[in-house]
């Protein structure tokens, strides 16, 4: 199946609030509707926040994280880093796969 | 009437009868016990705090008793009781008295939800208001047993109650628990200090309580706001040092040290997020309470005030 | 998303106080990979779980709270203090060596115990009543790390570290000291731990492996599943009022 067919959005019913302190690598996302609080990475909580503005694409997302090069930097804005990142977020529910 | 102008054959009598209502930090407790070792224990570490012969509305019921079977005898066990139930395993007689302290921490842990709830002990002096969030094993009560010695007053070593409205700690000073080498150091260190029978064989080693200094049982209605987290770490000969240590790690870290923060839900991130917003936090290692007194008496002197409930 | 900044500067606190003790240094943050998006997670937990009394529950994660004293029912445990005073029991209920006699009395004398008992450990020569337990590598001891898969500052062996009351290095009460006792029980046949002890040794290389903060919630586990009553006597026979069912296990009697 091509990426281009599928989207990346929070998962069903997360509502997430977000805090972070410093300039450090990472940052506290706390799941209202589980209750469970997770501690992420920078590249993390930017992808938690663009998905919480609307479901995006493999592509778009990538595109989209080309704003922020402190964090993503040109070897890592690829699909393959991407993929990771989103398993790593869908593993622990907080994202989930549609089709478009 | 405080505990201390009763007899103790009056407190003995009481307790194993109508039993005795004793106001400790924002409770009340009415507690029953037939077993001397309580009765006579609680009166030289509690005599600070008011007993009110009156039958009064009490937050919890506790009964500390020993089982009808034949571990009345044989091993002889006592058994907690809350409202009539048994929430735990007994434990052998001789510990009966730290039953009571880690039966009384339980009951507040898990019903005391009108305050976000840490592990962690909380100590106060000229304002400046420190949280010591910690895991078993870190030095925490030793740290804080040894600084009320010196000076600070004791809000609580157990249990911080913070007001998710204000962030101010309601204190509930109590006996301080001590164990294993802790005992020695802290008889050496406070030598006037009150502190209870040694008890051996616990799941957590030799274990005794030190008397919560009078002067925080006095203040005890006296709330305040914590400015400084900090975890300690005990490490023998380490020279005392406070390192800057991230926020976000600290939230999860007292996230996970709190009793409470998932029952109260967003409530409870809510203020967890503002205290640490408003707090410096650190990590804190120390090998001799000398050294860490040293420290703690070097932080700035707070521009808040600590106030009255 | 709220990007708080630390609200109390370095610099501040340095000026203020010349003689702290304060470190200047910021924590550094270990760079995880670039492709891991979670550093760690506290799951929230059922408001009225069940105490986490059972290892599996340790191992699951469904655990309710830090709180240190839990509802457990059922089974039996004996405490660290047992193990440590009845080496004689050791290799027939579980078949690990708690090391041998070292030194007995002998007509008030503390002597040197030349030839013991290779089941026991107790001294055959001269015939009498050991006073001093060598624990150690060298008398043939289970060594800790050969159990666990990991060393113990508080000793070699099992039995040392069951034995460790030093200044500064008392096991007394600590993780280590509750594990030791807690695989010996579940190894031990007559005795209806509820764990075998291969779940004893995941559960302490777990708490390794996640950290400190779970080293408190095992420590506990361990301790309450350690204290519920030994059901054998100094000799690792079924105590009074337990009795051996078909499965050699010590049971009440009814």
């Amino acid at each position: 199946m091509r990426s281009t067919k599928i989207k990346y959005q929070l998962a069903s019913g997360a509502v997430l609030k977000f805090v972070s302190w410093g300039e450090e690598e990472a940052g506290v996302v706390y799941n209202v509707s589980s209750g469970d609080t997770h501690l992420v990475t920078k590249a993390g909580e930017i992808l938690l926040q663009l998905l919480q503005k609307k479901p995006q694409t493999i592509l778009q997302l990538v595109d989209e994280v080309a704003r922020f090069p402190e964090v993503f930097t040109d070897d890592e804005r690829n699909i393959e880093t991407m993929q990771e990142l989103l398993v790593g977020l869908k593993r622990i529910d907080l994202i989930e796969p549609t089709i478009i | 009437m405080n505990v201390a102008l009763e007899s103790a054959d009056s407190l003995k009598k009481r307790l194993s009868g109508s039993g005795c209502y004793l106001s400790i930090g924002p409770f009340v407790v009415h507690l029953n016990t037939s077993i001397p070792s309580v009765s006579e224990t609680l009166g030289l570490l509690y005599s600070e705090i008011s007993s009110d012969p009156k039958e009064g509305v009490a937050d919890f019921h506790i009964a500390l008793e020993r089982p009808s079977n034949h571990r009345r005898w044989l091993h002889p066990q006592v058994n907690f009781s809350l409202d009539g139930h048994v929430p735990f395993k007994p434990l052998p007689l001789e510990q009966a008295f730290p039953l009571f302290e880690w039966g009384l921490n339980w009951c507040v842990g898990s019903y005391a939800h009108q305050y976000l709830i840490v592990h962690a002990a909380v100590i106060e002096k000229n304002g400046s208001v420190a949280l010591f969030p910690a895991p078993p094993g870190s030095g925490k009560s030793t740290l804080c047993a040894g600084l009320v010695n010196r000076g600070w007053r004791l809000l609580s070593d157990e249990l911080a109650l913070i007001s998710p409205k204000d962030l101010r700690v309601t204190p509930i000073p109590r006996p301080v628990s001590l164990k294993n080498e802790s005992i020695e150091v802290m008889h050496k260190f406070a030598p006037d200090a009150v502190f209870g029978p040694i008890v051996h064989d616990t799941s957590k080693g030799t274990v005794t309580h030190m008397k919560a200094p009078d002067e925080s049982v006095e203040k005890q209605h006296i709330l305040a706001r914590p400015e400084w987290i900090i975890f300690p770490k005990y490490e023998a000969a380490a020279p005392a040092k406070l390192v800057q240590r991230s926020k976000n790690y600290s939230f999860m870290e007292i996230a996970e040290q709190s009793f409470n923060y998932n029952i109260l839900g967003l409530r409870g991130f809510d203020t967890l997020q503002r205290l640490v917003d408003d707090c410096s936090c650190y990590d804190f290692s120390y090998g001799r309470l000398e050294d860490a007194v040293e420290v703690f008496d070097s932080l700035p002197v707070s521009n808040k005030q600590v106030v009255s409930s | 998303m709220s990007d708080k900044k630390d609200l109390n500067q370095p610099e501040n606190m340095e000026n203020k106080n010349k003689n702290s003790s304060i470190d200047q240094s910021r924590r550094k943050f270990t760079k995880v990979g670039a492709a891991t998006p979670i550093i760690m997670t506290l799951a929230s937990q059922p408001v009225w779980g069940i105490g986490p009394c059972s290892i599996s529950g340790f191992m699951s994660g469904n655990l309710s709270d830090p709180q240190r004293i839990y509802d457990c029912t059922g089974g039996f445990g004996c405490t660290p203090g047992y193990w440590k005073n009845h080496p004689g029991v050791w290799k027939e209920l579980t078949g690990a060596s708690p090391g041998h006699c070292k030194q007995v009395k002998v007509k008030g004398s503390l002597t040197d115990c030349t030839v013991w008992d290779p089941n026991t450990g107790f001294c055959l020569s001269p015939a009498a009543k050991c006073e001093v337990w060598d624990g150690s590598t060298a008398a043939g001891a289970t060594t800790f790390s050969s159990i666990f898969g990991y060393t113990s500052a508080y000793g070699d062996t099992l039995m040392e570290v069951l034995q460790s009351q030093a200044p500064g290095n008392n096991a007394q009460g600590s993780l280590d000291w509750h594990a030791c006792a807690a695989v010996l029980n579940a190894l031990a046949e007559p005795v209806e731990y509820g764990a075998t002890g291969a779940e004893v040794v995941a559960a302490y290389q777990k708490a390794m492996e996640e950290g400190q903060g779970q080293h408190g919630t095992l420590h506990d586990i361990f301790a309450q599943l350690n204290e519920r009553g030994c059901p054998i006597d100094s000799f690792g026979r079924c105590e009074t009022h337990f009795t051996l069912n078909d499965e050699a296990v010590c049971i009440p009697v009814e």
